[in-house]
């Protein structure tokens, strides 16, 4: 097990997080001006949860260390994400972890 | 049962142990969701003039539920595809 099978993994899983959580934000911010809201929000978890568990299988390739390295990696991902997000107007909710 | 071996009985909880991961990681974050969406249409129903600050905020419960899921799934997964312990005792065997 080398380092850059290990950083690798982590890559993919970062860019499988910023997948699955750019398009949770897409399906969130349409949610105020669709017709069938539930339709959408059940919709887009089977497709986003599908490509996710897909991406995270090909990721670990039978290694339990590089499916660790894809989890951290997807974290990451939602961590940038939620930082970059600008939250509310007067606070900012500290549970982002 | 009696035929059963270490490693039969390693592979046997380890299957176990991955159901019961994934029942229980797809359960919690299923209501967690249910009771965030419900709430957050209600609110979008009441004051659509908020639309913003309740999206954001909604975006961010959504994101720490799903992703219990998804830490779910991966142990689940370990547990089924790539069992450390397992490959353990796989390598015992077959060096002793």
């Amino acid at each position: 097990m080398s380092a850059g099978t290990l950083i690798l993994a982590f890559l993919a899983g970062a860019g499988l997080g910023g997948f699955f959580f750019g398009s949770l934000w897409f399906t969130v911010r349409q949610l105020p001006t669709t017709g069938w809201p539930v339709r959408l929000m059940v919709g887009s978890y089977f497709g986003r949860m599908a490509i996710a568990l897909l991406g995270f299988y090909l990721i670990m390739q039978g290694d339990w260390r590089r499916a660790i390295a894809g989890l951290v990696g997807f974290v990451t991902a939602r961590f940038m994400l939620m930082r970059r997000l600008p939250l509310g107007r007067s606070r900012t909710p500290d549970a982002v972890g | 049962m009696e035929n059963l071996t270490e490693l039969g009985w390693i592979g046997v909880i380890s299957i176990m142990t991955a159901g019961l991961t994934i029942s229980i990681g797809a359960i919690a974050p299923a209501i967690g969701e249910g009771l965030a969406l419900a709430r957050a249409l209600g609110a979008l129903a009441q004051q659509p003039d908020e639309a913003n600050t309740i999206t954001r905020t909604l975006f961010v419960g959504l994101a720490l539920v799903e992703s219990t899921a998804i830490y779910c799934f991966v142990v689940s997964m370990i547990l089924i595809f790539a069992n450390p312990f397992w490959n353990y005792f796989i390598e015992q065997a077959g060096g002793g």
